[in-house]
């Protein structure tokens, strides 16, 4: 049923948002909150796109100091020195990148979503909610 | 009541005999019948659409059929470990798919579920590394026809929202001892429904042409007979009085004489003596107004012709000798009541009228006919500006 409703959710916003941007942004919101459930999320990104995407979000605050983000949001080197966990979205760079506890990405066209439940640990998080399917303790 | 009756029947006719309301009539006619055209046309399109369309997808379920037998036949009954532990047999595989993937299929891949249920890819034809899925790269199935597929071994088709640039989803189980181990997957671009579409379009282009020609050539068809029956009506008025003619009597009403009928000839007495005087051009607009004073005399089933030069004749029905005499006198003392003026020129005219009140059914019209003018003859010997009654 939940399942469903997502699946509702995310067809019925592609009718609103009528843009890959549209589905981006709330996919990616949806992950966030998953993660941190009911408080504001403080992410950081140097990704001008994510930045974009995200800038006129009702849930997010973009704040421009990595040590003061709850997550982190895109591929970048630059933020390997604040530990901080992080999504990102090439599927390469989350099985490469220790701290990265979730992957967005397109594929075929269909957006893709996975957590590893043992990144996720690392941190002491866990997923809430509709999302909790895409959670797997596999390191594929 | 009963004229009210008639008074309403009359307006009613007079109503439906519009040209206005006649010409709606045919506009709401072809509207309708063009309405009813273009649905079923539609449904048509439609039938024929969904037809093509599922001809081009069990061309594509063939060649995955082909496909999955092929799998089947060189991983010795192990497809999925086989595909994941031998490079070369993916390779190969993978080049299988490249080759059979033709331009109107966006995706070839082929995915497998793990334990969790959770859904990866084994084989992609892209070779856009970007855009390649790698084995065992997650894959989100959008919809449950991946399930389905796999429950079921069955293939199974999911057709995309419309204004996405997929159309459908093919999901072509892969079978290995009775079991769904993996599955085909092909997204199949919309440009394909899309190509279908222009194809049909042709047609609907052609089906609007005949439909605009259809409805020209019906009102050019109405306005031929509109004009046809001017035109026949034409022929039986008389130019100058625009009463029936001689023609009207012979082709018209002789054909459909009644059981009982009356005849009143009237003549305009001293005619020539005004065209004499006057000219023809005063001789011309006295027969007119006379001609006018009578038809507003006469009653509507009533026939009024000009017989010829200054004679008039009236066939009328269902009258009495006396109401005959009533009705001719009124006929006479409104002629002679109301002078023609005519630019300076004042005119009083007169008129006299022979009756023939009582033809029996054995009479012929023609000496009908001739005893009505003997009456109208004795009017004119007795001093004219009177009514005579047939003997």
């Amino acid at each position: 049923m939940k399942t469903v409703f997502l699946l509702f959710s995310l067809l019925l916003s592609n009718i609103v948002f009528a843009s890959d941007k549209g589905w981006e942004q709330l996919i990616l919101e949806k992950m966030v909150q998953s993660i941190y459930a009911g408080k504001e999320i403080r992410v950081y990104t140097v990704d001008e796109s994510i930045e974009r995407t995200l800038g006129n979000s009702f849930y997010i605050n973009l704040v421009k100091n990595c040590n003061q983000c709850d997550i982190i949001i895109g591929e970048n080197r630059e933020e390997n020195s604040c530990k901080k966990p992080k999504i990102v979205l090439k599927y390469r760079n989350y099985l490469n990148d220790k701290s990265a506890v979730g992957v967005f990405f397109w594929q075929k066209g269909r957006p893709t979503i996975r957590f590893s439940s043992e990144k996720l640990k690392g941190f002491g998080l866990h997923i809430n909610g509709e999302l909790s399917k895409f959670v797997t303790t596999k390191n594929n | 009541m009963g004229s009210y009756q008639n008074l309403l029947q009359q307006k009613i006719t007079n109503l439906t005999q519009s040209k206005v309301i006649q010409f709606f009539v045919l506009l709401s006619i072809i509207i309708s019948i063009s309405i009813i055209a273009l649905s079923e046309y539609k449904s048509i399109m439609q039938e024929t659409r969904d037809r093509l369309n599922s001809k081009v997808i069990s061309f594509h379920l063939e060649t995955f059929d082909e496909l999955s037998k092929v799998f089947e036949k060189n991983t010795q009954k192990n497809f999925v470990n086989s595909v994941h532990d031998n490079k070369l047999i993916r390779e190969n595989f993978e080049d299988m798919l490249r080759l059979l993937r033709i331009s109107t299929v966006e995706n070839l891949f082929v995915i497998t579920k793990d334990q969790e249920g959770r859904y990866y890819f084994l084989l992609d034809s892209e070779t856009d590394e970007d855009k390649r899925a790698n084995i065992n790269e997650p894959f989100n199935p959008f919809g449950d026809f991946w399930d389905k597929c796999y429950e079921e071994n069955k293939v199974q088709i999911f057709h995309h929202p419309q204004d996405q640039n997929l159309w459908i989803s093919v999901s072509y189980p892969i079978i290995q001892n009775n079991k769904t181990v993996a599955i085909i997957g092909a997204d199949i671009s919309s440009q394909l429904d899309l190509t279908t579409q222009m194809n049909l379009k042709n047609f609907t282009v052609f089906f609007l042409w005949i439909l605009i020609l259809s409805a020209l050539w019906f009102v050019l068809l109405y306005v031929s007979a509109l004009y046809f029956r001017h035109k026949y009506h034409e022929g039986y008025l008389d130019s100058l009085t625009h009463l029936y003619n001689r023609k009207y009597l012979n082709d018209i009403l002789l054909k459909r004489l009644g059981r009982g009928y009356q005849l009143f000839m009237i003549d305009i007495d001293f005619f020539k003596k005004i065209n004499d005087t006057y000219g023809h051009d005063v001789g011309d607009y006295v027969l007119v107004e006379v001609a006018n004073y009578m038809q507003q005399l006469t009653r509507e089933e009533d026939s009024l012709i000009r017989y010829g030069g200054e004679e008039f004749l009236i066939y009328t029905t269902q009258l009495s000798s006396r109401q005959c005499v009533e009705y001719a006198n009124r006929i006479r003392a409104k002629i002679e009541n109301t002078p023609i003026i005519y630019k300076d020129i004042e005119c009083k005219v007169t008129i006299s009228i022979g009756i023939n009140t009582e033809i029996s059914n054995l009479e012929s019209f023609a000496d009908a006919l001739k005893k009505a003018d003997k009456a109208l003859y004795e009017a004119k010997s007795s001093g004219r500006n009177c009514v005579k009654v047939a003997k």
